[in-house]
C-alpha cells in the first residue's frame, strides 16, 4: 500500500517536472541563413529575413499551437545584437487556414555499386531507399512542390545532375523514382561533387523561380551508403579528399540552403565525419522504416518553417559596414510558453560594403507598408558620404601641403608668396607690402641662369667633353 | 626628397588611393545586384583597392624620382594592382565562409592582409630586376600594412557611419604604401645622396630636398639621365637613379652591392675612350675607369652633379 502511495506520489509530481522538461526541450532552430533583403522604395533601411523550425531537442518537428497568423509577427521578437526588434511581417507554411509557400528540393540518391547489398529484411538498399522516396513524395502538393530525383555515383555525375527535372506533379516525381537506374558494380560514389554540383543547380532553380513576386523555399537531400569514393576510370575532376571535402563544406556554408544528409545502411561503412560536414543536418538511417521517418521529418521542416523579416535598426547599409550581428529569435506562444533559438552570426563583408541578397517578396512589402515604417533618410545617405569623402579629403591635402611646410621648414625657407609683390594681384583686404630692394618686378637687370653655353661653365665642368654626336642625344639611336 | 619625405609622401598616396577606393566602393557597391555571396562585395573591393593603389604609387613615385609619370606604366601598376586584389579576393573567399561565423575579427584581419600583402607583392615585382627579395620585402610591407588598416577598420567598426570605412580604406592605402616604402629603407644597406649639381634642372628637382636613393646588398643600380619616354619596358623604369644632368649619359653608371661591399662601375655606354673623355665619373676625386669600391661618406663626382654615399656597413 505504501509503495503505492509513493508511486502515485512520485507520479503526480512528475507531471509538472516532465511538461517543464517537454519545454524546455522545445526550441527554434534557424532552418536558413539570415538574409538581408531590399526594401526599396518603401524603407531605406536595409530588412533582413530569417527562417527557423520549431524543433525538439533531437531536432525533429516538434508540434505545438503556434499563434494565429495575423498574431504571428506581434509574438516573434528577435534580438540584434540584444536590441529587440518585433518583425512587420511573420508566416507559417503549411497547416489548416495558413499560407502555402513554394518549395523545391532536389534529391541526390546514390547509386554505387554498394547499394545492391542487402538489408535485413530481404530488400536491397537501393529498392529500400526508392520505397522511402515514394513515400516521400506521398505528401506532394501540387501548385506548392517541385521535386527533382537525381541518381548519383562517380560517372557522368556533372551533366546527370545539371540534367535534373524539376517535376510539378506527383506522378512526375514517382516517375523519376521508378525510372532510377539499378546500380552497377562498377559505380563509385563521387559524393563532394554531386552535392556541390546539386548547390548549384538548386541554386540556380530557387533563383529563377524567385525572381516573381514570393521567396521559395529550398531543400538539398543526399542520400549514401557510404563514403566518396573517386578511382581510376571515374570522371574527372571529381572532388576528394580533405581539399575537395573542404571545398563543399565551404559551399554548403556560402550558399545557406538547408543540406539534409542521410547515411543510409551499415554505419561502419559511412563516412558520418564527411557527411556532417557537407550538410546542415546529418540522419543515419540503418534500416527503411527509419528512413521513410527521416524523409517524413524532412517534409515537415521543409513545410513547417516560419519567416519572419524585420527592419534593421541600422538606417542604411553603410551603417552596418564592419559589423557582425548576433541575432537570435524567440516565439510567444499562445499558452505563454516562450521558446527561443541559439543565437546565429550574421557578418558583413571583410572589407566591402554589405549587399543586398535579395527583395522583398510582394507579401512583404505589403505588411511594411501596413507596419508605416518611419520615414526614411534617403537623403542623409546620400549626404554622408559626399561629406565624409570632402573631409577626408581636405585632411589629406592639409597633410599634403602643409604638415610638410612644418616637419621639413629648413627646405621651405626663403620661398616667398609671389601673390604678396606689388604687380601681381592683391590679396582681398590685404594692404600691399612695398618689394623690397632688388626685388622690385620687371627690373631690366634681372640676370637670367647660367646656359650650359656659358664660358665660365664650360671652364669648369667641360675641358674634356666632346662636341655632341651628330644626330643628338645617344638615346635616340 | 628625403627618404623620410619618400615615406611620407607615399603614404599619402595610399591615403588617396584608399579613398578613392572607398568612394568608388561604394558607388560599384549600389550598382551592383542581389548577391547571395558575401565574398563578391569583398572581391570588388580588394581589385578596386589595388588598381588604385597600384596606379598612383607608380605615377607618383616616377613623378619624384624619374622625369615624369608614363601612362604606360600608371596603366600597368593599375592593372597589377587589379590583378593581385583579384588574387586576394579568391583567396579569402574560403576564409569568409569558414571565419567569419566563428572569429569575426580574426577574419577581417587576415582579409585585410590579404589584400594588403597581395597587391605589395604586385608593385614590388617592379623592383624584382634590381633585387628579387624586393618582391618579398614589398611582400612583409604590404602584409604589416594590411594589418594597420585591418586593426584600424576592425577597432573602428561602424561607430561612424561612412567615416569608420572610408577611414579602414584610407588606413590600409596609407598601411600598404607605407609597409612597401618602409621595408626597403629598413632593410637598406646604403643610401646614395644627392648634394647638388651644376646643372639647374638636377638641381631644382633634388637640391632643395636632398634627395635620397636607398640601396640593398645584392641590388644593381643604372645611375643615368635617360629621358623615360624613351624607355620601352612596361612596367618598371630603365633607370633606378635618374638625375636630369646633361652631363651625364642617357646610361652612366651601375652601381651595385656584392659581398657586403658597393661598387660604382662605368656603364658599358660610357667605358669606351670617348665616354670615358666626355662622360665624368669620380670617387674621392679620381676618375672611375673600371670598378671602385665605395667607402662610407664617400664623394661622387657623376657629369655635372656631386652625390654622397653612405653605408651601414664601413669598408675596411
Amino acid at each position: 500500500m505504501n509503495k503505492r502511495l509513493i508511486f502515485a506520489a512520485v507520479a503526480v509530481l512528475s507531471i509538472p517536472m516532465g511538461l517543464r522538461a517537454q519545454n524546455i526541450a522545445q526550441r527554434l532552430d534557424f532552418s536558413d541563413n539570415i538574409r538581408m533583403v531590399s526594401c526599396d522604395p518603401v524603407s531605406t533601411a536595409p530588412c533582413f529575413r530569417l527562417k527557423f523550425n520549431l524543433v525538439d531537442a533531437q531536432g525533429a518537428p516538434s508540434p505545438a499551437q503556434i499563434p494565429a497568423p495575423e498574431k504571428l509577427a506581434q509574438s516573434i521578437t528577435i534580438r540584434v545584437e540584444d536590441q529587440p526588434v518585433t518583425p512587420f511581417f511573420a508566416l507559417m507554411q503549411g497547416g489548416e487556414g495558413r499560407a502555402v509557400r513554394r518549395r523545391t528540393a532536389l534529391v541526390l540518391v546514390d547509386i554505387s555499386g554498394s547499394m545492391n547489398r542487402k538489408l535485413p529484411s530481404g530488400q536491397t538498399r537501393f529498392d529500400a531507399a526508392k520505397a522511402a522516396l515514394s513515400s516521400f513524395l506521398e505528401g506532394f502538393e501540387k501548385d506548392a512542390d517541385r521535386v527533382a530525383v537525381v541518381p548519383f555515383e562517380s560517372h557522368q555525375v556533372e551533366p546527370t545532375i545539371r540534367g535534373a527535372r524539376f517535376a510539378s506533379t506527383k506522378e512526375e516525381a514517382l516517375q523519376q523514382v521508378q525510372t532510377l537506374p539499378r546500380p552497377k558494380s562498377n559505380n563509385n560514389t563521387g559524393l563532394y561533387s554531386a552535392v556541390a554540383i546539386g548547390l548549384d543547380v538548386l541554386s540556380a532553380e530557387l533563383k529563377a523561380k524567385a525572381a516573381g513576386a514570393e521567396s521559395v523555399e529550398g531543400l538539398l537531400m543526399v542520400m549514401t551508403d557510404g563514403t566518396n569514393e573517386v578511382l581510376s576510370g571515374d570522371d574527372t575532376g571529381l572532388l576528394a579528399g580533405p581539399v575537395g571535402l573542404q571545398q563543399v563544406a565551404t559551399k554548403v556554408q556560402a550558399f545557406g540552403i538547408q543540406v539534409i544528409g542521410v547515411g543510409f545502411g551499415d554505419p561502419k561503412e559511412i563516412d558520418e565525419t564527411a557527411l556532417r560536414q557537407i550538410s546542415t543536418r546529418y540522419q543515419m538511417a540503418a534500416d527503411v522504416a527509419n528512413l521513410k521517418k527521416i524523409f517524413a521529418v524532412a517534409r515537415t521542416l521543409l513545410s513547417n518553417r516560419i519567416q519572419a523579416t524585420f527592419t534593421s535598426p541600422w538606417a542604411d547599409r553603410a551603417s552596418l559596414a564592419g559589423k557582425t550581428l548576433h541575432v537570435s529569435v524567440q516565439l510567444k506562444l499562445p499558452t505563454g510558453q516562450l521558446l527561443s533559438s541559439d543565437q546565429r552570426i550574421w557578418s558583413t563583408p571583410q572589407i566591402g560594403v554589405p549587399l543586398y541578397e535579395s527583395h522583398c517578396d510582394t507579401d512583404e512589402m505589403r505588411a511594411l507598408v501596413q507596419s508605416a515604417p518611419p520615414p526614411g533618410t534617403g537623403w542623409m545617405s546620400v549626404l554622408r558620404p559626399v561629406l565624409v569623402f570632402l573631409g577626408l579629403g581636405t585632411l589629406l591635402l592639409i597633410l599634403w601641403f602643409w604638415i610638410p611646410r612644418l616637419i621639413w621648414a629648413e627646405q621651405y625657407i626663403g620661398i616667398v608668396p609671389t601673390q604678396r609683390w606689388e604687380s601681381q594681384a592683391a590679396p582681398i583686404g590685404k594692404a600691399i607690402k612695398p618689394a623690397p630692394p632688388g626685388f622690385d618686378a620687371g627690373k631690366p637687370d634681372y640676370r637670367a641662369p647660367r646656359a650650359p653655353s656659358d664660358p665660365t661653365v664650360r671652364r669648369d665642368f667641360t675641358k674634356t667633353r666632346l662636341e655632341p654626336p651628330p644626330g643628338g642625344d645617344r638615346s635616340r639611336k | 626628397m628625403s627618404l623620410y619625405q619618400t615615406l611620407y609622401y607615399m603614404s599619402l598616396v595610399g591615403g588617396m588611393a584608399g579613398l578613392f577606393s572607398w568612394a568608388v566602393t561604394a558607388l560599384v557597391a549600389a550598382a551592383l545586384p542581389n548577391q547571395r555571396s558575401v565574398w563578391v562585395s569583398d572581391l570588388v573591393a580588394a581589385v578596386i583597392l589595388g588598381g588604385f593603389i597600384g596606379g598612383l604609387t607608380v605615377g607618383f613615385s616616377d613623378r619624384w624620382s624619374g622625369n615624369r609619370a608614363i601612362p604606360r606604366w600608371i596603366i600597368s601598376g593599375t592593372l597589377v594592382g587589379i590583378l593581385a586584389g583579384f588574387i586576394a579576393g579568391l583567396i579569402q573567399i574560403p576564409i569568409t565562409n569558414n571565419l567569419s561565423a566563428q572569429t569575426p575579427v580574426i577574419a577581417r584581419l587576415i582579409a585585410w592582409m590579404l589584400a594588403g600583402s597581395f597587391i605589395g607583392l604586385g608593385l614590388g615585382l617592379r623592383w624584382v630586376h634590381v633585387n628579387r627579395l624586393r618582391a618579398a620585402h614589398a611582400y612583409a610591407g604590404g602584409l604589416i600594412g594590411g594589418a594597420l588598416g585591418g586593426f584600424m577598420f576592425t577597432s573602428l567598426g561602424s561607430s561612424i557611419p561612412d567615416l569608420s570605412q572610408a577611414l579602414g580604406f584610407v588606413f590600409i592605402g596609407v598601411g600598404i604604401c607605407f609597409g612597401i616604402t618602409l621595408a626597403p629603407i629598413l632593410l637598406r644597406d646604403g643610401i646614395i645622396q644627392f648634394v647638388s649639381s651644376g646643372d639647374a634642372r638636377a638641381q631644382s628637382k633634388f637640391g632643395r630636398t636632398h634627395k635620397e636613393w636607398e640601396l640593398q646588398q645584392g641590388d644593381s643600380y643604372l645611375i643615368g639621365s635617360e629621358n623615360q619616354d624613351f624607355s620601352k619596358t612596361r612596367y618598371r623604369p630603365n633607370i633606378q637613379i635618374f638625375v636630369p644632368d646633361a652631363a651625364i649619359a642617357p646610361r652612366h653608371a651601375i652601381l651595385f652591392g656584392k659581398e657586403g661591399r658597393f661598387y660604382l662601375a662605368r656603364h658599358g655606354d660610357t667605358a669606351g675612350q670617348a665616354g670615358l673623355a666626355r662622360f665624368i665619373t669620380r670617387v674621392r676625386g679620381k676618375s672611375v675607369i673600371g670598378s671602385q669600391e665605395l667607402r662610407d661618406s664617400d664623394d661622387i663626382q657623376i657629369g655635372r652633379t656631386a652625390l654622397r654615399f653612405v653605408t651601414k656597413k664601413r669598408s675596411e
